[in-house]
């Protein structure tokens, strides 16, 4: 078992379970025990606090340090330091926070769905590999350039998340959605039809000339 | 199948007063017992005591366990024992979960004692909650091609495939040079036995070619490589033509480079030379020189090369001394920064070079000494003053260093490289002979820098850990490994291919379309498969999702 | 009748009718669509097609499924050349990013595809993904990938600027500095000195400022300097044989011999240069304050390790004679520049004290003795003049007066420069015209101009100035530059040579390959295209390095 084992899923799912605290401790890079498995790790830790702090939770909550395993100063010295840390931010929806419970967990659900979710599993998953040996055209891509693609999959995710949540047992109209939401009207109209586009919502009907929205199980 | 009732057995124990000293061990069993699907749950004195382990035998019959937890020490040691007699018992063995409340309570929280019940506490509830839900496995067995690959014909190399030829396995050798023997050849003589290095190698060599079970290949290199441990697929060409081997096992003994210290101590390769370079001398036996001046640690533990090359002081005390026998009216000066004369010979060279009048003056890296035409300039720490001392030759003693070669093979076969381009072991203490992939083992100074002797000892060590699995026949494989859960769900997008360490994902065009297939032999099981697949097809026997939830749930639900 | 190949260009209605027709006819038909899916502009079907009205669907599937049709999707004709009955065609594809052959229509990509971009068939209503069937149901899926950024598009050498400034952002100043390397040999001149067109076109300045893209290029080239890295230098083992000459050893010039280096042609470049040093405008038309001739020549050096060789002070037509150099290289590459000045068309030129601007500035990076004493005048608007002004001032003189004709708005200099010559001291006179050096005694002594006012705008689409009656003045001065406009000195070759020269004084070329109406001469830099940036010289020499190439292979 690697650090690259941290599925970004279970990690939202700790913390909707009561989690106040995650500290990661991994190899240093390059001595990895499984080779390239904390590099992995750093871009999915990294992407899932993004992901966590869009959704209201205070970033440091989540931290990914490394060491030797025969750096047992250090290693005291990083649980310590991240335990007081953790305590002056208190629990989980406090101060600390962005958003206040019970919405943080309302939140951290639909980062939860998102991370568990094809598209930022897919993207964080081919980083190394487009930054060290490119694309299938040798295309590399700079690290500045994907970190910039995920924190705009970040916020779209939350969003469509969002939306496909709201949806699944009640239809509603683009108008509805943007005001239970908070997103902008003609971003919410954006992400629908897209959505619809790609299978993902249909119009279920037509009410005073508004179509109303329902989520399509997905198959498989 | 019907879904039978989980009845676990918590098993904890005092280890003496190793964690009994600290915990209150009666009172973590009584809490065990409370805990969800726990339907027994003694405390022992040593549970890995034939008393403790029968008690584990006799829970699984009499009280109808089907999953046992013990909490005591390390899996790392204990594990396979409890494991086992929970298999004795009847009981599969992966049914088996170990938590550590030695190591991880009471050793590392002496005088915290409340806390370390807590924590003791939180982690048997964390084992209990991940038993509840493991399943059965069986171990993984894969045959063995009874074949090794040496790389390399130095004494290590060749060591090794003696060795191993000499128990009765195949073996082939590649040398990328046009003949045996690698380094060895351009030495003069060995310390401390006063050998001649030649004919050590030239013995060593003829032994080698002499055995039917080794083929040897010169101007070796390696083109391609595939599988794993037992079913290795090597492709290389030897002087024009290619060939195609099936191997079991291989060894890596591409030794090291010399450093050639350009731009250091106005090296020239005439008057200033490397230690590399002096053995050439002493063996046509031309010195000419009457004040010789030896510089260690050139171009070594230096900001770009960090590390101590181990055997150049014992060299440049050596080849003092040699200098010292031709001819007793030379001078010769070793400026150093630390002797590394290790072990009992060393230390008597040392004596020796003293007793021969060579001078030692240590040297300050902050304040190097400085080559000049005719005298080398040197601070001595000591006497807090400059030493003009007199040269007509100064040798300097550069490090090994790894070699192209030796990346190119490491990137052949997946073996870690360090950043100084050595090959770095799996373990430095419990697998200081094996790579990280399994199945590939390393010995000489592609290690590290090595004198003779601790070459031939690794290699023979080498040679011994290799031979395991060609003996055997086939080797077990753990069965903590990637599998692929749910077929239907597999895209055969290839995404878990790039990025597993060990090669052992491949995609395969199936009658269901493409799907990932599994090398379990080459499998360690890191999980960063499963962590990444977006279609949750790929899971890790032992550590699913579902279990490790189930253990970060069972640790908040306190 | 014997099968005839027919290619239908277009894949609508009537093209999938006619590819019909002709296949039933027993001829294989080639049809080529621009767009990734037959059918023209019909689609979606979803949405046009009822089931009343199939009758087109039956086209498309039966010209899918005939075997005697083989579709060319995202494809256009380049050229057609032949007559009826053996034409022969060139069709370009698009690289769709899709294999056609594995897609199974499954969907999965564009649940998947982490880019939206706005849909542009829809007028940008709607997000789409980056990779998207193109008409629902057809199982055509491509990728869109995005053109050149804009930045890059608007670099002259198309440096791959969003690259190497992302790898600065990440710390790999390594990689990013060979990202510029790839195209441009002049890191650390071009990073001092360029005006920068691309900064004006960056998106971020529509946010707050553009990315600094040319500072950030001097900043990764100056890492590699100051922390005394020794530059990579990569060249093909293999080499080919052929010479090639290269005259003028400026910007162009060595930037092409870099790129035949990388080419493989190192060791048999050889570069003549007139002046004592390399470097060309770059040494000689560049003052010291805004690129130091020590910086300058660890680019050369730089270009120079590639396994070019630079004779310097070597003059064609002078030391060498241009028939010489055409006998025994292969292939000639003329990149003189533009070092004359243009003449300021007013009376009494020729007086003592009169002088050309880039001569000034040329004598002056050369540390030859310039005039510096008292008054000076420059009469120009451009970068150069500000160069001659600033300089002047650097010199000696006591007092530097700059005329412009316009406004400072109509200035054609960088804004920074002029800010930074006014800062300096020098004294800008707008709306003024020179007419007449006064002269005395055969010396000027200064020059008589006319104020003017700004008319109607002219064809470069800035307001004409127009001259006021009567408002002459005569302005005192020791010295004058002329800092107008600079052209070729093409004396390098003669009238029985037989070089096409245009209106600016320029080697005429083709504006692809840089060639010259003279079999195996090319040209670029300033000497062809007239005076410009230095980077767009740098960009003329690769492509001519290219062009060289492409010449002496295809005479094998």
């Amino acid at each position: 078992m690697c650090t690259g084992r941290m599925d970004p899923a279970i990690i939202a799912d700790a913390f909707i379970h009561g989690l106040d605290g995650l500290l990661v401790l991994g190899c240093l890079f390059g001595e990895c025990h499984y080779v390239s498995g904390n590099f992995n790790a750093r871009h999915k830790i990294n992407m899932t606090g993004e992901m966590l702090a869009y959704a209201g939770m205070n970033p440091g909550r989540l931290s990914f340090r490394n060491l030797s395993s025969a750096e047992s100063e250090l290693f005291v010295k990083h649980v310590t330091d991240f335990s007081t840390e953790i305590r002056e931010l208190g629990p989980l929806g406090g101060e600390a926070d962005k958003v206040p419970l019970p919405k943080l967990k309302e939140n951290l659900e639909i980062a939860k769905t998102a991370l568990a979710g094809p598209k930022l599993r897919w993207v964080v998953g081919k980083k190394s590999v487009f930054v060290d040996t490119g694309n299938k055209y040798h295309e590399v891509f700079t690290e500045h350039e994907i970190n910039r693609t995920l924190s705009g999959i970040v916020i779209d995710e939350m969003a469509t998340h969002s939306i496909m949540a709201a949806l699944q047992n009640k239809s509603a109209s683009v108008k509805e959605l943007a005001k239970e939401l908070e997103i902008p009207p003609p971003e919410t109209l954006k992400y629908v039809l897209a959505l619809k586009r790609r299978g993902f919502l249909e119009m279920e009907s037509v009410k005073d000339h508004t179509p109303l929205y329902k989520y399509v199980e997905q198959e498989g | 199948m019907e879904k039978e009732e989980v009845r676990i057995g918590v098993y904890v124990c005092k280890c003496g007063s190793n964690i009994a000293g600290l915990l209150d061990v009666e009172a973590l069993a009584e809490y065990a017992s409370t805990l969800p699907n726990v339907v027994f749950a003694p405390w022992n004195l040593y549970t890995c005591s034939d008393v403790g382990l029968d008690e584990i035998k006799k829970g699984i019959k009499e009280q109808n366990l089907n999953r046992v937890v013990v909490a005591s020490c390390s899996p790392r040691t204990h594990e396979p024992l409890f494991r086992s007699v929970c298999g004795e018992a009847g009981l599969n063995p992966y049914l088996f979960e170990m938590v550590n409340i030695r190591d991880q309570c009471s050793w590392v929280h002496v005088g915290h004692e409340e806390d370390a019940m807590v924590k003791a506490r939180d982690l048997i509830r964390m084992g209990v909650a991940k038993a509840a839900l493991l399943k059965p496995q069986e171990i993984i067995v894969s045959e063995v091609e009874v074949k090794a690959l040496v790389i390399g014909s130095g004494i290590a190399g060749l060591t090794a495939a003696t060795t191993l030829a000499n128990r009765g396995f195949p073996v082939i050798l590649l040398e990328k040079e046009k003949e045996l023997g690698g380094m060895l050849r351009s030495l003069y003589k060995l310390a401390p036995m006063d050998a001649d290095a030649s004919e050590v190698i030239n013995e060593k060599i003829k032994e080698a070619e002499d055995n039917p079970n080794i083929e040897i290949y010169t101007g070796a290199t390696i083109d391609k490589v595939e599988g794993f441990i037992g079913k290795f697929n090597v492709t290389f060409s030897a002087n024009g033509t290619s060939k195609d081997v099936r191997l079991g096992v291989v060894i890596i003994a591409t030794g090291a480079g010399n450093l050639v210290p350009e731009g250091l101590y106005q090296y020239d390769g005439e008057k200033v030379i490397t230690q590399w370079e002096l053995e050439g001398k002493l063996k046509s036996g031309k010195i000419d020189a009457n004040n010789v001046v030896i510089i260690q640690c050139v171009g070594a533990r230096s900001p770009e090369r960090q590390y101590c090359s181990r055997i150049c002081c014992a060299i440049g005390i050596k080849n003092a001394i040699l200098i010292k026998e031709m001819n007793p009216e030379a001078r010769v000066h070793i400026l150093y920064r630390d002797l590394m004369m290790y072990g009992v010979e060393n230390e008597d060279q040392l004596r020796k070079a003293k007793e021969l009048g060579v001078r030692f003056v240590k040297y300050d890296p902050e304040r190097p000494p400085v080559v000049e035409e005719n005298k080398v300039t040197v601070f001595h720490h000591l006497m807090g003053k400059e030493l003009e001392i007199p040269q007509e030759m100064v040798v300097l003693s550069t490090p090994l260093v790894g070699t192209e070669d030796g990346v190119k093979v490491g990137n052949l076969f997946r073996a870690g490289l360090d950043q100084n381009n050595f090959f770095l072991e799996a373990h430095v203490k419990l697998k200081p002979l094996d790579c990280a992939t399994d199945g590939i083992f390393i010995c000489g100074s592609a290690h590290y820098p090595k004198n003779v002797r601790e070459s031939i000892l690794q290699a023979l060590g080498a040679a011994s850990r290799a031979s395991i699995p060609l003996s055997q026949g086939e080797v077990k494989i753990e069965p903590i490994v990637t599998t692929l859960v749910n077929k239907d769900a597999c895209r055969g997008c290839g995404l878990c291919v790039a990025l597993c360490p060990y090669n052992a994902l491949e995609i395969k065009e199936t009658d269901e379309g493409r799907k990932v297939n599994i090398i379990t032999v080459a499998c360690k099981g890191c999980g960063v498969c499963a962590a990444t697949c977006f279609r949750h097809a790929l899971g890790i026997n032992s550590f699913t999702d579902e279990q490790i939830q189930a253990q970060i749930h069972g640790f908040l639900a306190a | 009748m014997a099968e005839k190949n027919v290619l239908i260009v277009g894949g609508g209605i009537a093209g999938v009718k006619a590819a019909l027709a002709q296949a039933d006819a027993g001829n294989k038909v080639f049809m080529v669509e621009d767009f990734p899916s037959i059918g023209g502009e019909r689609i979606p079907q979803d949405r046009i097609i009822t089931d009343g009205d199939s009758s087109t669907t039956v086209d498309l599937a039966a010209a899918k499924q005939n075997k005697s049709i083989q579709i060319i999707d995202s494809a256009e004709l380049r050229s057609l050349v032949g007559e009826n009955g053996k034409y022969k065609v060139k069709i370009h594809r698009r690289t769709p990013r899709v294999d056609r052959e594995k897609c199974d229509d499954c969907g999965e990509c564009i649940k998947v595809c982490p880019i939206h971009m706005y849909d542009d068939y829809n007028e940008a209503l709607e997000w789409r993904t980056a990779v998207d069937f193109f008409n629902k149901g057809s199982g055509n899926y491509n990728v869109f990938k995005e053109d050149m950024p804009v930045c890059q598009r608007t670099c002259p050498i198309n440096l791959d600027i969003r690259t190497y400034v992302g790898y600065i952002a990440d710390g790999k100043y390594a990689e990013s500095l060979a990202t510029i390397r790839k195209k441009l040999p002049f890191p650390l001149s071009i990073g001092r000195v360029c005006p920068h067109p691309c900064e004006f076109e960056c998106n971020r300045g529509y946010k707050d400022e553009p990315i600094s893209i040319c500072f950030l290029k001097r900043f990764v080239a100056d890492h590699e300097v100051y922390n005394d890295i020794e530059p990579t230098i990569t060249v093909p083992e293999e080499t080919y044989p052929e010479k090639i000459a290269i005259i003028g050893g400026g910007p162009s010039g060595l930037t092409c011999a870099y790129h035949l280096a990388l080419l493989g042609y190192q060791n048999n470049i050889t570069v003549f240069e007139a002046l004592p040093k390399p470097g060309g405008m770059f040494l000689v038309g560049i003052p010291e304050y805004r690129l130091p001739k020590a910086i300058l020549a660890k680019d050369v050096e730089f270009v120079e390790k590639h396994g070019v060789e630079i004779k310097c002070g070597v003059r064609i037509g002078k030391d060498i004679s241009f028939d010489d150099i055409r006998k025994d290289y292969d292939a000639v590459l003329v990149a003189i520049g533009a070092h004359m000045g243009m003449s300021m068309r007013v009376k009494n030129e020729d007086a003592e004290g009169v002088f050309e601007g880039v001569k000034f500035l040329r004598d002056a990076g050369l540390g030859n003795e310039v005039p510096n004493k008292g008054i000076a005048i420059v009469v120009g608007g451009g970068n150069v003049a500000m160069d001659v002004a600033r300089t002047s001032l650097r010199v000696g003189f006591d007092e530097v007066n700059l005329l412009y004709r316009r406004t400072r708005k109509e200035m054609p200099a960088s804004p920074w420069e002029v800010d930074a010559a006014e800062h300096e001291g020098i004294k800008f006179h707008f709306l003024v015209a020179p007419q007449e050096v006064v002269v005395k005694d055969g010396k000027a002594v200064g020059m008589q101009c006319l104020k003017m006012e700004l008319g109607e705008p002219d064809a470069s689409g800035r307001r004409k100035p127009v001259p006021i009656e009567g408002s002459e003045f005569v302005m005192d001065a020791d010295t004058i530059f002329g800092a107008i406009g600079q052209v070729t000195d093409t004396s390098v070759v003669e009238e029985k040579h037989g070089f096409k020269i245009g209106r600016k004084f320029n080697f005429e070329v083709n504006p692809k390959t840089f060639e010259t109406n003279v079999e195996g001469v090319f040209a670029s830099g300033d000497a062809a295209t007239g005076a410009n940036i230095a980077v767009r010289a740098c960009a003329g020499g690769k492509t001519a390095a290219e062009s060289i190439h492409k010449y002496l292979r295809g005479k094998k």
